[in-house]
């Protein structure tokens, strides 16, 4: 009885010490499982943050919920972000939870290394504050915008270039945090500067963009006006000096009308005139003052028709266009039909490829293939059969043209005039006006295209030209 | 040749003294015997058609014709052709524009505005000289409303 009591004593306190063990393993098991719990949950938040701050958008709502987030998910009184000023010594609250609304975006505070938000700017690890009354650390009352704070951990916020400022945390009563805590503070943090950087570098994107455009809008006004100048310095020249030219023409003729009257008057006294007199009236009469007025008639003649081709031009960059699908290749046909007996003379063998259709206003392409054949036609080396190639590719954004000849050819020093009004380049042998290819350009341009000429002497010319594509959708191009 | 009509002054606006000298020398051949009244400017033209400023109280009648230019100063033909033609006792006026612009949108403008007729100013005098006969021979068989004012 005794050993059995004795025994049963033993087992029995075994038993107990086993239940207290067990009791003890259950209580870890227990707070095992809630930290467990408790970073899963965290996590689960970092993982949220970091996808709304993928999805970009405006920064204020996120710094709102981040917040929200993290008062929740710490349970602490306090929550702020701190906007560092750009000049580095004032914090802006730009978002919290537990303050007052009105303070948010407005409330100040000096980013003083004293205080434990300046303090913070300087520190690379989490900054944690058992006690912010007694903390040797800081020169601070514990309060903050009229709050009571007690304990508390503040992070960085860091950017690439500078911070953005702090995040903090804060508790009315004395809380220890643990480093779960603090790590879902710090995780907080990252993610918040990487997104207040990425934020940052949109704006100053967005912000060049904007004065691109600015730039381009200027550089489109300034064109706009120097095209305004052009068309009234047309309609100068079709008034202002036209003008002049009717009064030289106009009393050129009138004295025309006296010579004839003086001559009627003077031929029945010339014989009673001595030699030397009747010679000098005679000459005066019959030949200088003719001769001085055909001179002037004919300089004002040309002058007039100067005038005339620069007004046309400046009507070609004004007349309305109409585009229109056009079959390049009847277009083609139909100009060398129009030029048959010069493509008969010349022995010229013209060679038209399949040329892809366009969108064009009709009278223009006319008037380039016009003069582009015409030109080709015109400056072939009489000694040799002409040969002519035309032919037209097809991209997205334009359709290309080249029609090339075996003609004399353009020197490279001549080949950056050719386009300009009034320029002829080689020998003057065929008459015109130096405006053909002057005309060309400015067609070429308001269908979005350009014009350029490759060239070599006694070899032949290629004139290169593009019609940009999809016209018909565009406005109109300004040249 | 026109004995039968109350009007008639020709008023000729005209700044370049050299084309208005240019237009009566042909008017003339055209045996156009007409006195011709010359306007430097549009004001002076304005001032002639409605007896203002230096016309104010004068007694002259109605001109049978007014050859416009457009480039004026002070006033240019638009302003004095809207006048015109806004004030009943000058819109019945024939007006022909007389001008060195062949601009088709100004043309037009002319014509919306009421004038009968528009006319360039030719370069080729052979051309001017004919054109400005042609005036002539329209005067010589043109009515014009009686009665004016």
């Amino acid at each position: 009885m005794e050993l059995t009591s004795v025994y049963l004593t033993e087992e029995l306190a075994a038993l107990r010490q086993r239940v207290a063990e067990l009791e003890a393993s259950e209580a870890v098991r227990r707070r095992v499982e809630a930290e467990l719990r408790g970073r899963a949950y965290q996590q689960a938040m970092i993982a949220k943050l970091g996808q709304r701050a993928l999805a970009g958008g405006d920064l204020d709502p996120l710094l709102d919920e981040i917040t929200v987030l993290v008062t929740l998910t710490l349970k602490v009184d306090y929550c702020q972000i701190l906007e560092l000023h750009p000049d580095r010594d004032l914090l802006r609250l730009r978002a919290g939870s537990g303050w007052p609304a009105e303070l948010i975006g407005q409330a100040t505070i000096n980013a003083d290394p004293n205080t434990h938000l300046g303090y913070t700017l300087f520190s690379s690890k989490p900054v944690i504050i058992e006690d912010l009354r007694t903390d040797p650390r800081f020169n601070e009352s514990g309060q903050l915008y009229g709050h009571k704070l007690v304990s508390g951990v503040s992070v960085i916020v860091d950017g690439q270039q500078w911070p953005f400022g702090v995040l903090s945390v804060h508790t009315a009563h004395k809380r220890k945090f643990t480093q779960d805590d603090i790590y879902f503070l710090q995780s907080v943090a990252n993610i918040l500067g990487t997104t207040a950087d990425h934020r940052r570098t949109q704006l100053a994107l967005q912000d060049a963009n904007d004065k691109l455009e600015q730039r381009v809008k200027e550089r489109t006004a300034d064109l706009q006006a120097a095209n305004e100048e052009l068309r009234n310095f047309a309609y100068i020249i079709s008034h202002d000096l036209r003008a002049p030219l009717v009064n030289i023409k106009g009393f050129a003729g009138e004295l025309d009308y006296s010579v004839d009257i003086l001559r009627a008057a003077l031929n029945p006294i010339l014989p009673q005139l001595d030699d030397t007199h009747r010679d000098d009236l005679m000459t005066a009469i019959g030949q200088d003052i003719p001769e001085a007025l055909d001179f002037i008639n004919s300089s004002v003649s040309r002058m007039n028709s100067l005038i005339n081709a620069i007004l046309k031009l400046s009507r070609l960059g004004r007349r309305e266009l109409l585009f229109e699908a056009i079959d390049m290749t009847v277009l083609v046909q139909d100009t060398l039909a129009s030029l048959a007996h010069q493509v008969e003379q010349t022995r010229t063998v013209v060679m038209v490829d399949p040329l892809p259709e366009v969108v064009a206003d009709r009278t223009s392409m006319e008037q380039i293939l016009g003069n582009l054949l015409a030109n080709a036609l015109n400056y072939l080396i009489p000694s040799r059969p002409g040969q002519i190639t035309i032919s037209g590719q097809a991209s997205p954004e334009a359709i290309t043209f080249r029609i090339s000849d075996n003609g004399r050819g353009i020197a490279q020093d001549d080949l950056s005039k050719i386009f300009d009004i009034f320029r002829r380049a080689g020998q003057q042998d065929v008459p015109g006006e130096g405006m053909g290819l002057a005309y060309v350009r400015t067609l070429v341009r308001r269908h979005g295209g350009q014009i350029h000429c490759e060239s070599e002497l006694e070899v032949g010319s290629t004139f290169i030209f593009t019609i940009a594509c999809n016209l018909a959708e565009e406005s109109e191009h300004d040249v | 040749m026109m004995s039968n009509v109350q009007a008639v002054t020709i008023l000729l606006v005209e700044d370049d003294p050299g084309h208005a000298r240019l237009i009566e020398k042909n008017l003339r051949r055209a045996n156009i015997t007409n006195q011709i009244m010359q306007a430097g400017d549009g004001q002076q033209a304005i001032d002639y058609l409605f007896k203002e400023g230096r016309y104010a109280g004068s007694p002259h009648d109605p001109p049978l014709l007014v050859l416009l230019d457009l480039n004026l100063p002070v006033l240019n033909g638009y302003q004095v052709l809207k006048r015109m033609k806004e004030d009943p006792s000058t819109r019945r006026i024939p007006v022909i524009m007389l001008t060195t612009t062949d601009d088709a949108r100004e043309i037009t403008k002319c014509y919306d505005l009421g004038c009968n007729v528009y006319i360039t100013k030719p370069v080729d005098y052979q051309h001017f000289s004919d054109a400005i006969r042609k005036i002539g021979l329209f005067l010589s068989v043109v009515s014009i409303p009686g009665g004016g004012y």
